[in-house]
């Protein structure tokens, strides 16, 4: 419109056939003036403006050092699990001898060096030893001391201690420690045993990281070699156990819920029932994750409508099919966030029937809570009926007491771990001691933030190779070697076998590789692909440049036609 | 400003104060409702958005926190002072009169051109519905407004130094005006009755507005807040809230990658039209203001109805052309019918939800149509006017364009 606005006076013309009289040199000056007055605009303001806002912003990122992470060609070599042995009763010489040769022993059942057991002779019963009233020799002192800094931190402490009788291996109920009698004679057979049940007991978690190595680095091929070695059905199971936990991740938020399907009861005590059963779990974890409570009541919420419980004849109550059991979760009504915060949020739900259906029981299956992977756990209750004053029938309490939780809040206790991923039962179906398994669970979560942090550095540099237009901000690039720093730090850590160090860096390296992942930044380019700027340049192209670019071609044409005109 | 003070005179300007201050007074909640709207009040020229500022700034604290003020402190001085009812009326009678002087005195080289009655002109300023409806609406545009048309008057009547004040008080309350310094450089390096030389007055003007903006740092403590948040607001559109133009659509669908450069080629094609019509209408610089006029109040960011109010303050001013317009009847149509349209579409998707933003991105885009076609109308027969008065044998053949 503005160059036809401008022009048209000058180059009117009558609607006669008569041909318009030549224009006066004065007009067209003038409309070289109009046209260069346009051109002057969109060469010294407009281009400037576009180069400025469309050049995209590029941070140098170590693309090779990122893919060398995650193919995995910076991983450590082996990752070592420090085992102290102490035997103050022993002579110093038989007590290295077992070392050496429960080490030998160790290392021919099994050659996958992650988590590989490494036996280390430690002093360290000397300080416990005010406490114990210790009989017979002095201890000599045997051993390394336990403040030197090579020894990383234990993974389990055994105690050897002579025993008449024959071999025996020894675990404590709580804490992660073993006691191994070591009768005087047959000491060959001795490491050989004492070997056999370190490798038993740390079998399942070096399976468990082989499958997690498997499935997020690239370079696998021991990891791979050594579940092969392993029997098929252990490993299904332990595949299955870590399918079932919710992802690593440095945050949970556990939501308890009572969803009564009547009035009553409205009232838990739930504050103790968390104190005497969620707390304690929650305060061992506490260096592996973090976590927070939250709890809620709900009335009049029943379960999904399309279940439909069965009655049986001779038996009171109601039985649920136990194929209905999945969809139980009345996901229109029951007020279950999906996510607070950053965590993911495990949900936990008691839930109680109307009166008509006590007790409610499960169609073939004396329990009645049962687990949803990756997302909680259920379980109904069935409280005892008492009479009611007003009316002197039966009615549900209005309270749920302490006492009646105590058994709901054991399995809801047990379902949380389960859903983290802390092993549970091993092979033989022998409960391990908690310490241990919790270490377990640290050591694993450990392992899964570093791989994952390397894998997602590895995908940021394939992207940023594979899309040359998304922008890469500074502090994208400052995400990632804030990531690779602390990926170092955690490799060293995981070579001194420090868990605990180990554990805060991957952390960190997760946390900012994800970050990094997931700028917003970069995350609207990537779905930007070139021909898509065609349809946002068009328009300015179309009727805005095409009118200004013909009036200086004209312009152009006039300039070269006077030129000729003049010279001849 | 020598105004004959007939009795028709002073009945329009009596009448036109104590519409506005009846209003004020017997319909205080007409103000307010009025001054909610989103055709009369932008986030740059809310007198609601304003009294956040005052409030902040009275207690001592900058009016720029919390990020709701966005115009200039000097208006804040004024309002501590005077009661702002007062100051409206005040400031659009001053409008008129000016106006009206302008009226009287503008001499168009045209033989169309009659001797303009400058009370016509003032009565049509001060009975727009748009003008009156804006000032209800406490629509601070109007000292901008105030601004330009004092730079036109003083420029027209030889005070050139004065018209640079004007027009640094324009860009120093909401930036376009800046836009308007080569026509009013034009309009006066043609007033032949006083010779000033171009050097001074673009140093004057940058003088005067360097001094405004220096006031700034007297009156609150981050000059760098008042930057980003009254330019800042302006240049990057950082408030999508609704309003008649053309720009809050488009920056909340705009891919965000794109924004920053729409952003500027939206300016630019602000920025465009100066150098052309300023060249091609050398001999009236008054209608290249007025044109400019019309073309900011469709393409400015914050655009309201208190800027077509200004446009069509000036525009009866050439009202000599209007047998050469050819599209009145339909621009005039347009702009009526949106007008009724616009409120009601913004009702039925605010308030009734029965419609959606765009019904009223639609009714905008009509207005603003309306309006092109008026400025593209009124450019055209001025053309005309100026080639009839070089080829007097054509008058009255109609035109093709080649």
């Amino acid at each position: 419109m503005k160059p036809a606005a401008a022009n048209s006076p000058t180059s009117a013309a009558m609607t006669t056939t008569k041909q318009p009289p030549p224009e006066k040199p004065e007009a067209v000056r003038l409309r070289t003036k109009i046209v260069l007055s346009f051109w002057a605009v969109i060469l010294l303001l407009g281009f400037p403006t576009w180069w400025q806002t469309t050049s995209i912003y590029r941070a140098d990122l170590p693309l090779q050092d990122m893919l060398n992470w995650a193919e995995g060609l910076n991983t450590p070599t082996s990752i070592p699990l420090h085992i102290w042995v102490s035997a103050p009763n022993l002579p110093c010489p038989d007590a290295q001898r077992i070392v050496r040769e429960t080490q030998q022993a160790l290392d021919d059942l099994n050659e996958y060096p992650t988590l590989h057991q490494r036996l280390y002779l430690v002093n360290w019963w000397s300080t416990g030893k005010d406490n114990k009233e210790e009989k017979g020799t002095p201890s000599t002192s045997c051993g390394e001391n336990p403040s030197s800094p090579d020894l990383g931190d234990p993974a389990l402490r055994v105690l050897l201690e002579p025993a008449k009788d024959g071999f025996a291996f020894e675990l404590d109920p709580v804490i992660a420690k073993a006691v191994v009698y070591i009768p005087r004679t047959d000491a060959n057979n001795v490491s050989k045993r004492l070997a056999e049940n370190l490798h038993e007991l740390f079998k399942e978690e070096q399976v468990a990281a082989a499958l997690q190595t498997v499935a997020l680095a690239s370079h696998t091929q021991n990891a791979q070699a050594f579940l092969r070695s392993q029997p098929y059905d252990v490993v299904t199971r332990i595949e299955k156990q870590i399918n079932r936990a919710y992802k690593s991740s440095s945050e949970f938020h556990l939501t308890f819920s009572l969803f009564t399907a009547g009035g009553v009861p409205s009232s838990w005590d739930v504050q103790d029932a968390l104190s005497k059963h969620i707390q304690p779990l929650v305060q061992a974890l506490s260096n592996t994750s973090e976590f927070d409570i939250t709890t809620q009541i709900q009335l009049y919420s029943s379960y999904s409508p399309a279940i439909q419980p069965v009655t049986k004849e001779g038996m009171e109550g109601a039985f649920l099919q136990q194929k209905d059991l999945t969809a139980f979760v009345n996901a229109a009504e029951w007020p279950l966030a999906p996510s607070i915060g950053d965590g993911p949020t495990i949900n936990f739900i008691l839930y109680v029937p109307v009166q008509d259906e006590i007790p409610l029981k499960i169609d073939g299956v004396e329990g009645t809570s049962w687990l949803i992977p990756q997302w909680g756990g259920i379980q109904i209750t069935n409280p005892p009926l008492q009479p009611d004053p007003m009316t002197g029938g039966m009615s549900l309490p209005a309270h749920l007491a302490g006492e009646l939780l105590r058994q709901p809040f054991e399995t809801f206790s047990s379902q949380l771990l389960s859903l983290l991923g802390v092993p549970q039962a091993n092979q033989s179906g022998k409960l391990l001691p908690l310490q241990l398994r919790l270490d377990a669970y640290k050591r694993f979560s450990t392992l899964t933030l570093y791989l994952k942090a390397a894998s997602s550095l590895g995908s940021l540099a394939r992207l940023a190779q594979r899309l040359s237009n998304i922008p890469i901000q500074k502090h994208v690039a400052e995400l990632v070697d804030d990531a690779i720093g602390n990926l170092t730090a955690a490799e060293h850590a995981f070579l001194e076998s420090r868990w605990d160090a180990a554990l805060i860096h991957s952390r960190i390296a997760y946390r900012d590789s994800e970050k990094a992942f997931f700028d917003k930044s970069m995350v609207g380019q990537v779905y930007f692909p070139d021909e898509h700027k065609v349809a946002v340049y068009l328009p300015l192209l179309g009727p805005i440049g095409v009118p200004l670019l013909v009036g200086l071609l004209r312009e152009i044409k006039r300039l070269v036609v006077r030129k000729r005109g003049i010279t001849p | 400003m020598a105004i004959s003070l007939d009795r028709q005179t002073v009945s329009i300007y009596a009448g036109a104060a104590l519409l506005r201050l009846l209003v004020f007074v017997a319909f205080p909640d007409l103000s307010d409702f009025l001054g909610s709207q989103v055709e009369i009040s932008t986030p740059i020229s809310s007198f609601k958005r304003l009294q956040e500022g005052l409030f902040l700034y009275q207690h001592g604290l900058s009016p720029y926190d919390g990020g709701v003020y966005h115009q200039a402190p000097l208006l804040l001085v004024i309002f501590e002072i005077l009661p702002s009812a007062l100051v409206f009326v005040a400031l659009d009678i001053l409008n008129a009169v000016s106006l009206h002087t302008i009226a009287n005195n503008l001499d168009i080289p045209s033989r169309r051109f009659r001797k303009l009655d400058g009370t016509l002109i003032a009565a049509a300023y001060l009975f727009n519905p748009f003008t009156i409806l804006s000032c209800l609406g406490k629509s601070t545009s109007i000292f901008t407004n105030t601004a330009i048309i004092q730079a036109v008057f003083n420029a027209q009547s030889g005070n050139p130094l004065r018209a640079m004040f004007s027009l640094a008080i324009g860009t120093y309350l909401s930036m376009y005006p800046g836009l308007l310094l080569p026509p009013t450089l034009l309009m006066i390096l043609k007033n032949k009755d006083q010779p000033a030389s171009l050097a001074s007055l673009v140093m004057s003007y940058i003088g005067a507005l360097a001094a405004l903006l220096s006031t700034t740092i007297i009156l609150t403590d981050g000059f760098w807040d008042f930057l980003s948040s009254c330019y800042g607001a302006q240049l990057t559109v950082t408030d999508l809230t609704p309003n008649v133009g053309l720009w809050w659509y488009f920056f909340i669908e705009i891919f965000d990658s794109f924004r920053d450069f729409f952003i500027g080629v939206f300016w630019l094609h602000l920025v465009g039209y100066v150098g052309g019509l300023t060249f091609r209408l050398q001999s009236q610089p008054l209608f290249v203001i007025t044109s400019l006029l019309g073309l900011f109040a469709i393409f400015k960011p914050y655009p309201s109805i208190a800027d077509v109010s200004l446009y069509l303050g000036f525009l009866p001013m050439y009202s000599h052309i209007l047998p050469l317009t050819r599209y009145t009847f339909i621009a005039a149509s347009v702009l009526l019918y949106s007008t009724l349209l616009g409120p009601a579409f913004y009702h039925l998707w605010i308030y009734a939800g029965s419609g959606n933003a765009n019904f009223f991105y639609a009714i905008t885009l009509v207005w603003s149509l309306g309006l092109t076609i008026l400025v593209g109308d009124t450019l055209f027969a001025v053309l005309r006017d100026e080639w009839e008065i070089e080829r007097p044998e054509m008058k009255g053949k109609s035109v093709r364009q080649i």
